[in-house]
């Protein structure tokens, strides 16, 4: 008799279970939907408006909202700062559930993840055009925009002007074979030991990586995003090219953690490619008159001289329960003068054009190179996959740099895989 | 009992084996305590030094 | 163990009581009944908590990510979890054909092999040499051996980063002693592994020690001096008495520690983030990866084959460590 039951009750939780997955299956329908971004009505932010912000950002970002309450009597910002590594996955349970602010700031890579899940449109009355290109791209996903880049950062090559002198180096090298050249100069003529600091591969290592490439006019995936585009000459030669540096002993294989900005100082690898963040922990070590003793230059030109662009930005979510507000708040945030409150409390760098005109941006001269940088600096593509097939590429890369592997071979490797993962479109 | 058995010796070898297990166990600990006190400069600095200063 | 009322077996509340009394006698074998059926009912009762708690943390996420596992499920799709297309058994097929998985299943193999061994190894000799070979500053050994499972790994990693580096490393240094030239210790392929090996083992030795201490000191005094007598020396004690005495101690440490050691995830992580060049990325790492990615069908794949990994390995132990006495 036990038995018996025993298995009846067995098979019928196979059956059960059989049936609840043969039950799902997905929507035929690829729900082609094209968001139109709606408008924003005209007057003053009314009610409450909660924002999320990350890292220093959302610590600064209070004092700017309590001018925007004065701006607006009534109106109450509720700023949550969130700890830059818990915030994606914050992001995606937020949207899960349901539970998501009136407003976030949105690392530029996270876009293609959440844009057509969770986030408005950006209104027609703000202005695309103030905003730097590149910047602005890193808010489209399948062509429309959403969201508006809030600050931005870009990278640049700083190198020690007093070894550069003595490596021979008065003029800046403008194009490839000059960056090396001057690197190698560094180790045979400055004493340094390395030439430059290379990221070898590695998470991460395709902000590095990427920027000689579209220096050559290549691209990362097709217009239309359906797919990615690894595997062409143009990359092949940029990989080959950032190889060479490792396999002339220009750059090192791997260097000690934390020692980028040590060894700069100390004239051991004087030059590296970095954002604008740097520049404060370099002053600092080297402590008085070091600030003139290094500069930035721009990448160098291929075919054009292109840089990353990275940076966050900000977006309103769907089912915002106060989303005009939300939207002139953003819209605030993105006036040229606000940007450069801004840029006074945090040093992070305007995405709006306009406002690198401001004395504050002009007065130091490494800044000024930066904003130029910025009017060509690219970013990936918003896909939803970016992050997945950017691992793949970093794995690679660390073939190349570390084992010499082909870089033909390599990118072949990176553009299976990104075909299997798709572009998620 | 038994151990009284074991020669002054090979107690000796023990106690040396058994002491130097111990300091290399809590040596990194102990090199994260006295990490506590250090600046950010002093703890990534080349050379390394042992006491904060 | 006294019996302090007469409990009722469950076999007498399905048989009826003999009637022989009269209705007076209703009450009390009404009590009898009602007693084992307010017992169970009070067993279930206090039982609830813990299994209400139990089937929506673990029962449920774990029956919840089986089903996941046949379906080609995403992070975007989890609010509408049943409109997900079923795919049987693509996503194992996947996993196995992956040569990021294959290398993270050889990383976590060597990591088991060379590690349970080694960490049991240190853990046994450290509690023979603290139970009765060192009298004094005993106490004080013992909590100098332990005080490395107590610490964060995220503080220790910053420690150990900077311990093995190849130019300023303190290893490599106390090596230039004895004239060795360390190598660059996380960043060779060869040489991260056993550095992350080396630096479990120092972590986790401490609890397998206090275990085998415990069980140590259940060895009857007894039968080492018989053994004496009859002219066995420490090892041959060790041998033929300790070892086979100890055997359930081994057991569940080697469980233990044979099924943390095959999740190992943290080491990897704060230390080499799987690298150089995946060598030392972890079946954990690997399913974690994936989880961020979103592809949560394959992760939950990933994640039962670990699961039937674990249980087959354990069962193996099971079957040559058990107690034959």
């Amino acid at each position: 008799m036990k038995r018996n039951t025993r298995a009846t009750a067995v098979v019928a939780l196979c059956l059960t279970a059989t049936m609840g997955l043969a039950a799902c299956g997905r929507s035929s329908d690829k729900a082609a939907t094209t968001d139109k971004a709606s408008t924003v009505s005209s007057g003053k932010a009314t009610g409450t408006i909660t924002v999320w912000a990350m890292g220093g950002e959302g610590d600064k970002l209070p004092t700017l909202a309590k001018e925007f309450e004065a701006l607006n009597p009534g109106v109450k910002i509720d700023v949550t700062p969130i700890p830059f590594d818990a915030a994606h996955d914050k992001l995606a349970t937020a949207i899960t559930a349901g539970k998501t602010p009136d407003v976030s700031q949105i690392g530029t890579t996270w876009m293609g993840e959440f844009a057509t899940q969770a986030l408005d449109p950006t209104p027609a009355s703000i202005d695309k055009s103030t905003f730097f290109e590149g910047a602005q791209k890193t808010t489209e996903v399948g062509g429309t925009s959403y969201g508006v880049p809030w600050y931005v950062e870009t990278r640049l090559v700083y190198y020690r002007k007093d070894l550069a002198a003595k490596a021979g180096y008065t003029t800046l090298p403008t194009d490839w074979a000059g960056l090396k050249a001057m690197a190698k100069a560094m180790q045979t003529k400055a004493g340094a030991r390395w030439g430059i600091d290379l990221q070898p591969g590695g998470q991460g290592s395709w902000q590095s990586v990427l920027p000689f490439a579209w220096s050559n006019g290549a691209e990362v995936a097709t217009a239309d995003q359906k797919k990615y585009t690894f595997n062409t000459p143009e990359t092949t030669e940029a990989v080959k090219y950032y190889q060479s540096y490792f396999t002339d002993k220009i750059a090192a294989k791997q260097l000690p953690e934390n020692s980028r900005a040590p060894s700069f100082v100390d004239g051991s690898v004087p030059m590296f490619i970095s954002g604008p963040w740097e520049m404060s922990g370099l002053n600092e070590l080297g402590k008085a008159g070091f600030k003139d003793k290094y500069g930035v230059m721009m990448m160098p030109k291929q075919k054009t001289a292109t840089s990353f662009v990275g940076g966050s930005d900000l977006a309103v979510f769907k089912n915002s329960k106060n989303r005009d507000s939300a939207w002139k708040f953003v819209q605030w945030l993105s006036d040229p003068k606000t940007q450069v409150k801004f840029f006074a409390l945090s040093t992070d760098l305007p995405s709006v054009k306009s406002a690198w005109t401001d004395p504050a941006l002009t007065a130091d001269p490494k800044l000024a190179v930066f904003g130029k940088q910025l009017e060509d600096a690219k970013a990936p593509p918003a896909t939803a996959t970016w992050e997945q097939v950017a691992t793949t590429f970093d794995t690679e890369m660390e073939k190349v740099a570390k084992s010499g592997l082909d870089p033909a071979a390599a990118l072949k490797a990176v553009q299976s895989s990104a075909d299997s993962i798709g572009t998620g479109n | 009992m038994l151990d009284t058995k074991r020669s002054a010796a090979s107690k000796w070898l023990l106690y040396t084996v058994v002491t130097l297990g111990f300091v290399a166990v809590v040596t990194p600990f102990v090199w994260m305590i006295l990490g506590s006190f250090k600046g950010q400069g002093e703890l990534l600095r080349v050379p390394p030094t042992w006491w904060p200063e | 163990m006294t019996a302090l009322t007469p409990a009722p077996s469950p076999v007498a509340s399905t048989v009826p009581p003999v009637d022989d009394k009269p209705p007076a006698g209703r009450r009390r074998r009404g009590r009898r009944k009602g007693s084992s059926e307010r017992q169970s009912r009070a067993a279930w009762i206090l039982a609830l908590p813990f299994m209400l708690l139990f089937s929506v943390f673990m029962a449920g996420p774990v029956i919840a990510s089986l089903y996941m596992s046949f379906t080609d499920i995403k992070a975007r799709d989890l609010r509408s979890p049943f409109a997900v297309g079923f795919v049987g058994l693509e996503n194992y097929i996947q996993v196995f054909g992956d040569e990021r998985f294959r290398k993270a299943a050889f990383n976590t193999a060597y990591f088991v092999v060379i590690g349970v061994p080694l960490t049991l190894g240190i853990a046994l000799a450290a509690a023979l040499a603290l139970n009765k070979g060192i009298t004094k500053f005993r106490t004080l050994f013992r909590v100098g051996y332990y005080t490395p499972v107590v610490t964060s790994i995220v503080a220790v990693a910053v420690v150990w980063r900077f311990l093995l580096r190849e130019d300023v490393g303190l290893v490599n240094t106390v090596l230039g002693w004895v004239g060795i030239n360390g190598p660059d210790w996380l960043g060779s392929t060869t040489w991260a592994m056993p550095s992350l090996i080396v630096m479990a083992s120092w972590r986790n030795f401490g609890t397998a020690m206090i275990i085998f201490l415990a069980g140590l000191q259940s060895v009857p005094v007894m039968l080492h001096e018989a053994a004496a007598i009859d002219g066995a020396n420490s090892w041959q004690r060790f041998r033929h008495i300790t070892v086979p005495l100890l055997r359930p101690t081994i057991l569940f440490v080697t469980v233990t520690t044979g099924i943390g050691y095959l999740q190992f995830f943290e080491e990897p992580f704060v230390m080499t983030n799987g690298g150089p060049l995946d060598s030392t990325i972890s079946m954990s790492m690997f399913t974690y990866g994936q989880f961020g990615f979103g592809n949560y069908g394959f992760a939950s794949a990933t994640s039962y084959v670990l699961f039937v990994i674990i249980v087959c390995l354990t069962a193996v132990q099971f079957r040559f460590l058990r107690s034959n006495t």
